[in-house]
């Protein structure tokens, strides 16, 4: 993964994360932090760019790709957002069919592996906006559910 | 006459600011605000606010005739245009003596004879207030320059009259190259302006930015309220104000006052002013230019004299004699100013935009601000967000103290000069007032954001990651995946 940290480039790896603490190493060195001990505070700045602070520090950052806006869109409409740029491989339902939540409704081939793209909600397709072999960018929607 | 209402010809914190002052002394107000601004408070805060309509500056803030209309509409005695704006314009002065409504600020003859920057200087040779020495004359040949070179005293500027953007412009540090100098400044404007007439000025080696406060009342009289030092600049923007300035002694604190009542005693001035001084190394101070209104940076001058300066200038515009004698303005403890803009110091101080979260509050500090939380920040105005002033008995406690401000106001949601002004604050050279208006530009490299350590980024990102809840979801929604 990479972040932009006020306009630097910094390359990171998530070496373990669970609800309570992340273990990221920059590097190859590896630092632990517990969510209950971070003091810094959290805004979002614009579209994808946070603003991290505290009382002397000010720092702007960027996820790369941009795990926010996938998330926020799948969220808030319940259509689903492509996680990274990469590959329509195989579309396994059609607009009009109905979904199971969990359903994998279409896969996606990015970074060398497959990932399936799932219902988040139970429902009728109403429209996938891509073709198989077609190329999207990370935080496309991919279709959306009735 | 007692002023009973008065309309604010003004946005964001100074008509805040005057609303304040109005309230104390019981005199109703009127705001005025363009549609873009009415999530402002200078929008609802006044006993009464007008829409101006939407579109541009000239149809709105500056809208002369609209202004006026509505304060008759509302039955408004005076104006306060704050500063900017219609401030120092001569024409809106001139239209509101016509309709009867009493402009709060100078006579327009005032306005006009200090608004140019000719006829001021003209004025100021004749009050015997020191100019930058020059020569502006007609007679360009060599040798007659090389001579008022001389008479100037070196180091001696060269600079194009037709120019602009340092063409045509040669700072000549020796006697002996003057003539090369003047030969390369005449080709270069000739090049650039088609015109290869030049002027000369003395050269002021790291010159500091030194200002008198000056308030005359309704009957004559006039006082000074000390000096500002604003040589902390971007751009001939002051970003960073204080007073006592540490560059002057007891005398030259007199002289310098004493300069600034001699201008207002002789252009019989009423209200409140600003004579700006150039101060040299050598501790010669020289006449810049004047302002005729309140100045942005007024609250440093308050915090260390203990008036209040719009209400002065109420006073004064009601034709009343001060009840005070100069002796009874004092200069107690130390102020500074801090003007937090939305611009990116580290990327040219672009003035940026955005939606203010939180503004944030301090317990230590005076807060001049014309916005609230949530409000939107659009690039149509001027960048300036807030003013952060601090007092204290002495300038180093005054500097501690805004340091804690700064990190207490922070603005959140829209990137600000705030970090940028708290490096400034801690560097050596200004922490020992050792500083001049080219300051930010001499040590650009190192007043830039520092590196953060690995921890440090890592630290960042686990906040992200963990704290912020919608990262915190997607990310174990998108990166959790199986492999089909």
């Amino acid at each position: 993964m990479k972040a932009t940290i006020n306009s630097k480039e910094i390359q990171f790896k998530v070496v373990s994360i669970s609800n309570k603490d992340i273990l990221i190493s920059i590097d190859d060195r590896e630092y632990f932090f517990n969510k209950d001990e971070l003091d810094f505070n959290i805004e979002l700045f614009n579209e994808d760019s946070y603003q991290v602070f505290d009382g002397d520090l000010e720092a702007y950052i960027k996820l790369h790709p941009k795990v926010v806006g996938a998330a926020n869109a799948t969220a808030a409409e319940g259509s689903l957002v492509s996680p990274m740029p990469g590959k329509i491989f195989k579309i396994l339902k059609e607009a009009g069919q109905e979904v199971e939540k969990g359903e994998t409704i279409l896969i996606m081939e990015a970074m060398k592996m497959e990932h399936s793209i799932k219902a988040t909600s139970s429902g009728v397709v109403k429209k996938i906006f891509f073709k198989e072999g077609e190329q999207v960018t990370g935080g496309s929607l991919l279709c959306e559910l009735e | 006459m007692k002023i009973k209402k008065i309309l604010i010809a003004n946005r964001g914190e100074i008509a805040l600011r005057v609303i304040k002052t109005c309230k104390d002394m019981g005199i109703k107000t009127v705001t005025i605000y363009s549609e873009e601004d009415k999530e402002l408070p200078h929008s609802y805060k006044s006993d009464e606010a007008i829409s101006l309509g939407e579109g541009t500056l000239a149809d709105t803030y500056l809208n002369i005739d609209k202004i006026i209309e509505i304060a008759k509409r509302t039955d408004c005695d005076a104006i306060h245009p704050g500063y900017g704006f219609l401030s120092e314009n001569t024409q809106f002065a001139q239209a509101l003596s016509s309709k009867d409504i009493i402009f709060i600020g100078p006579s327009v003859n005032a306005i006009e004879l200090m608004g140019d920057k000719k006829t001021s200087k003209v004025k100021m040779e004749e009050i015997g207030v020191p100019l930058i020495p020059g020569y502006h004359g007609e007679d360009q040949t060599p040798d007659v320059l090389e001579k008022e070179a001389d008479k100037i005293g070196y180091p001696v500027l060269i600079k194009a009259t037709a120019g602009g953007g340092g063409k045509g412009m040669k700072i000549v540090n020796e006697k002996s190259d003057f003539i090369s100098s003047l030969e390369s400044a005449k080709r270069e404007a000739s090049n650039a302006f088609g015109n290869d007439k030049v002027l000369l000025e003395k050269y002021i080696v790291n010159p500091r930015h030194i200002e008198v406060q000056l308030v005359s009342d309704g009957q004559g009289n006039h006082f000074h309220f000390f000096e500002r030092e604003c040589s902390i600049q971007r751009r001939y923007q002051k970003v960073i104000e204080e007073t006592p300035s540490v560059a002057l002694d007891d005398k030259l604190r007199e002289d310098i006052c004493n300069s600034a009542l001699q201008i207002a005693r002789g252009i019989d001035y009423i209200g409140a002013g600003t004579i700006e001084f150039i101060l040299s190394s050598d501790n010669k101070y020289y006449f810049l230019e004047m302002n005729t209104r309140l100045q942005v940076e007024h609250p440093v001058t308050e915090m260390v004299t203990g008036f209040d300066l719009v209400k002065l200038q109420i006073q004064a515009a009601q034709g009343e004699a001060f009840p005070f004698t100069q002796k009874d303005i004092k200069q107690t403890g130390h102020s500074f100013e801090c003007r937090v803009y939305a611009e990116d110091p580290d990327n040219d101080f672009l003035p940026t935009n955005g939606r203010i979260k939180t503004i944030g509050s301090s317990k230590v500090a005076r807060l001049d601000s014309g916005f609230r939380d949530g409000n939107n920040i659009s690039t149509n105005y001027d960048p300036m967000l807030a003013k952060v002033i601090v007092h204290a008995s002495s300038r180093t406690k005054a500097l501690a103290k805004m340091i804690n401000a700064l990190n207490e106001i922070t603005f959140s949601g829209v990137k600000t000069n705030r970090d940028y002004m708290k490096r400034v604050l801690r560097h050596e050279k200004f922490i020992n007032g050792d500083f001049h208006t080219h300051f930010l530009t001499e040590f650009k490299d190192e007043l830039a954001p520092r590196d953060f350590s690995d921890y440090e980024n890592a630290k960042i990102i686990a906040t992200l990651i963990l704290k912020d809840k919608k990262v915190n979801n997607s990310w174990n929604k998108l990166f959790n995946f199986r492999n089909v």
